[in-house]
């Protein structure tokens, strides 16, 4: 993609669950990465920050082999920041005590005006005093980031940084955690479980999955063009038709469904349809189905209709549109691009042509 | 129906409730009782032994004492932390069983201890004949040797025997408990020696102190050790001037001024607290140990085997061989009948005071004011007030009681009663009861703690009060814990020195005195025997505490 060479490499790294995992983090770039609990996320942080020791692979920050055949930099020279989900804030210090624990060498007053310009920049200035169990969850966390930050590390890790927030502090902390790093122009991985999270930070995610990286791309590619079921599921309700590709539309075990984008004909794979890509329609040619059950949402209801014994399609219909559970209705699907997830997980995708 | 019912639980509830404060109040009382009369010695008349002993003797009291005490708050720290930070946070050959081997020493009493080093290491002791027999010297003047009867020798046998409770207090804040931390302050860019410095340790201060606290409080209130090693510490002084001198009032002085030391002690562990949060105690945040391999694993290993090997396996093999013999001549039917006086005394106090204490907490349940909660804390004093002060202050209230019974009964009815509670086991037992009330507390509150607030509540709308479920709900749930705390209890006293010296009735000898007696008399191969009865008879709640070691790094229990 781009000639830079990236600032964060990671080559076949195994650990645990992890089975091989390839991972690049360019410079200024925030990388969510996003996976179950179990998936591998946690440890896959701890070998990059240098506290657990991969089996195999290897590891390289700004051109530096951190970890690899016969080499394990010391996480205290590594200059990886790491954010813990526990906050891990010293008890027996203060705030500012607990940011200037990772300033070392230089003048007192040098130190002192940093660890002021962070409790400045973190919104914690009247709490430097305080210690970690005088503060709120939201002030701790941001201490934790002030810490994590104030010693400069060229690549800062945020293990679940939102996990421990309830929904109001958490949009805020989003919010300004990019902004942020957007102005700082720090490169940071963010580790969630949380697709709101992963969706409102990062420039691109990583999604972990098994132990292996599913795949790596914007929020918004990702959304439209998941590479497997697992990341089409992750990102939200999501339609999964087995189907084969045919002349002005594919074949469905409900039958051939017309669509204005075309395929290479004969080709086999998982259509991804959001619920918000089928509609009701009047039309005749509409594909007839019951009304099953019926979730309000708020903006939105998300219907399940039977299409055919045994098969069910999730469809988002407007809050102002009358549905009710029983009634017969047909629906239209109108896919913003056709795209198949390839049964061989290689990825084929065809964009709009007509 | 169901609302009749709930009527009557209500309606009842604030009269049923109240009658539960007798039981605090009464455990406050009684802690306070002797309290009252130590403090109240200053008010009377100068005692007539008091110039004597202030001129002469409280110099040398303080100094000894306060020499003792730091002595063994320093060792028992050195000796305590170091298995402690091993066991915690790294794995080597042998820690699985050195974790709870290194608790064993707690089952000696400290002034057992002593007699075993005494006749280890003084000059006729096996040691010394080997120096002799090596160096191919005639006497014990031709070389030097440490003087083990002396204040050092005091300090090393108390820290030896007392170490287990720095141990035992800091092993949970160390090691995994602390290493998110330690990784924190490594990806900040510290090494080992400063993360040592700047994070285990200050996060293991607040457990350290308290560690060493309670070693401090057990080293002050120590009569055997110090009295056989000769070194003159308020204890001796006030067992002295009572026995010696018959000077109660003056004793009553010396004890107030310990009492003086007590709270200072406690008030400078707070002092270390202060402000702080607890450290390590973040279950989410424990991490697993690390292995230790080569030559650092060995190291790992004797450093932990040394102080099981001094403070336990080696006196008790010691014992054994000395009490080997005499067994045959010594169990005698005099033994079976002292070894039964002891457990009987202990386990029908001991049960009084589980009663008491049950009560007395259950009370705090059932009545949730402020004031439930001050006299259940009061009550605990007892834990930290030394033996020989307790004693000394239960003897000025009754004997003054005793007379005047006395002298009514003689002017009234011309006979004497003589000494109807000082006289009797009632002051010796009410003794234990101030004395161990915390232990027996402590127990019951860690079996309180896992019967959820809403089993009362449930009861309660069910139509039972609060006694009835007390007797339904948590009698039945607190069976085990119940069960420690007797046990526990019983074992602290029949170890108890000091008191029992002071306030046993006359020619009433329990294993403890005896053990004391006989190793003054020098019979070295008796006081081995009742010695080595009562190091077995220790091992029992020590089973216990394994029990929890074994379970402490699971998060729930059954």
């Amino acid at each position: 993609m781009t000639m830079r060479p990236p600032l964060l490499e990671i080559c076949g790294l195994r650990q645990f669950t992890l089975v091989g995992v390839d991972l690049t983090v360019q410079r200024g770039e925030i990388l969510g990465l996003l996976g179950k609990s179990g998936s591998g996320k946690t440890t896959l942080v701890r070998c990059i920050s240098g506290v657990q020791q991969p089996e195999a692979g290897s590891i390289r920050l700004g051109g530096r082999q951190l970890t690899g055949p016969g080499v394990c930099v010391p996480p205290e020279q590594r200059g990886v920041g790491l954010v813990f989900q526990q906050f891990a804030l010293f008890p027996h210090l203060t705030a500012a005590q607990n940011i200037a624990f990772g300033l070392r060498g230089g003048a007192r007053r040098e130190k002192a005006e940093l660890v002021a310009e962070q409790l400045e920049l973190f919104r914690l200035a009247d709490l430097g005093g305080r210690y970690p169990h005088q503060l709120s969850g939201g002030q701790q966390q941001r201490v934790a980031l002030a810490r994590a930050l104030a010693p400069k590390p060229e690549v800062l890790l945020l293990d679940e940084p939102f996990s421990n927030l309830d929904e109001a502090v958490r949009e805020e902390l989003r919010h300004e955690l990019r902004e942020l790093f957007r102005v700082r122009n720090v490169t940071a991985v963010i580790i969630s479980h949380a697709k709101n999270d992963a969706m409102a930070t990062a420039d691109r995610i990583a999604f972990l999955n098994h132990g292996v990286i599913e795949q790596i791309t914007g929020p918004h590619d990702a959304y439209l063009r998941p590479r497997t079921p697992f990341v089409a599921t992750y990102l939200g309700p999501a339609n999964l038709l087995e189907v084969e590709a045919v002349e002005e539309g594919v074949e469905t075990d409900f039958g051939r469904v017309s669509l204005s984008h075309s395929y290479t004909p004969g080709t086999k794979g998982t259509l991804v349809l959001r619920p918000e890509w089928i509609r009701l329609t009047r039309e005749a040619d509409g594909i007839p189905g019951l009304v099953q059950t019926v979730e309000a949402l708020g903006a939105s209801r998300l219907a399940c209709i039977e299409v055919a014994p045994g098969r069910h399609l999730q469809v988002d219909v407007p809050a102002a549109e009358c549905l009710c559970v029983g009634t017969r209705i047909k629906v239209q699907i109108t896919p913003p691009s056709l795209h198949l997830i390839d049964p061989q997980t290689a990825v084929r995708s065809g964009h709009a042509s007509s | 129906m169901a609302i009749s019912w709930g009527h009557r639980a209500v309606a009842r509830q604030p009269l049923a409730r109240w009658p539960w404060l007798f039981w605090p109040l009464l455990g406050t009382l009684a802690v306070g009782v002797p309290l009252v009369a130590i403090a109240s010695s200053w008010w009377g008349p100068t005692p007539e032994s008091w110039s004597h002993i202030f001129e002469y003797l409280l110099a040398r009291y303080v100094l000894n004492t306060m020499g003792v005490v730091m002595g063994v708050g320093a060792l028992s720290i050195l000796i305590g932390l170091l298995p402690a930070w091993l066991v915690a946070g790294y794995d080597f050959p042998g820690r699985s069983w050195l974790q709870w081997a290194l608790v064993l020493p707690l089952a000696f009493p400290a002034y057992i201890l002593a007699l075993v080093y005494a006749n280890l290491l003084d000059s006729a002791g096996p040691v010394q004949q080997a120096v002799r027999w090596l160096g191919g010297y005639a006497t014990a003047r031709e070389y030097w040797f440490p003087q083990i009867l002396s204040l050092p020798g005091v300090v090393m046998i108390l820290s030896l025997a007392l170490y287990p409770y720095v141990y035992l207090i800091c092993r949970p804040v160390l090691g995994a408990s602390t290493r998110q931390f330690c990784e924190a302050a490594q990806l900040l860019g510290h090494g080992p020696w400063s993360r040592f410095w700047r994070i285990e340790l200050p996060l293991a201060y607040p457990a350290i102190a308290a560690g060493a606290t309670l070693c401090m409080l057990e080293a002050l209130a120590d009569y055997g050790s110090v009295f056989y090693y000769g070194v003159d510490t308020f204890t001796v002084g006030i067992y002295r001037t009572w026995f010696n001198l018959g000077d109660l009032d003056a004793a009553t002085r010396l004890a107030s001024l310990m009492l003086l030391l007590v709270f200072l002690l406690l008030a400078s562990e707070r002092w270390v607290r202060r402000g702080r949060a607890e450290g390590g105690a973040n279950a989410a945040l424990r991490a697993p140990r690390k292995s230790l391999r080569g030559a650092r694993a060995w190291v790992a290993f004797g450093l932990c085997c040394l102080p099981v090997l001094l403070g336990f396996a080696l006196p008790t093999v010691l014992l054994a061989l000395w009490a080997v013999e005499e067994v045959a001549v010594m169990i005698t039917p005099e033994y079976w009948a002292m070894l039964l006086r002891s457990l009987s005394l202990a386990a029908g106090v001991s049960v009084i005071a589980v009663a008491l204490g049950l009560l007395a907490r259950y009370a705090a349940r059932v009545d949730r004011t402020r004031a439930a909660g001050l006299l259940n804390q009061v009550m605990t004093l007892g834990y930290a007030i030394p033996g020989a002060v307790v004693s000394v202050g239960i003897l000025v209230p009754l004997a003054a009681f005793d007379h005047w019974v006395n002298d009514q009964s003689e002017a009234w009815l011309g006979w004497s009663t003589g000494l109807l509670l000082t006289g009797s086991l009632f002051a010796l037992g009410y003794a234990y009861i101030v004395r161990f009330l915390a232990v027996a507390c402590q127990a019951i509150d860690a079996g309180l703690a896992r019967v959820p607030r809403e089993y009362e509540a449930a009861s309660n709308a069910l139509g039972e009060a609060p006694g009835r479920t007390l007797r339904r709900v948590h009698l039945p749930l607190l069976r085990g814990s119940l069960l420690a705390a007797l046990i526990l209890v019983a074992v602290d006293i029949l170890k108890e020195l000091p008191a029992t010296l002071i306030l046993r009735p006359f020619n009433f000898d329990t294993l403890a005195t005896k053990t004391f007696e006989l190793a003054g008399e020098e019979q070295l191969a008796a006081a081995s025997i009742y010695g080595l009865t009562l190091v077995v008879l220790g091992l029992i709640p020590i089973l216990f505490l394994t029990r929890y070691l074994d379970h402490d790094h699971e998060t729930t229990s059954a």
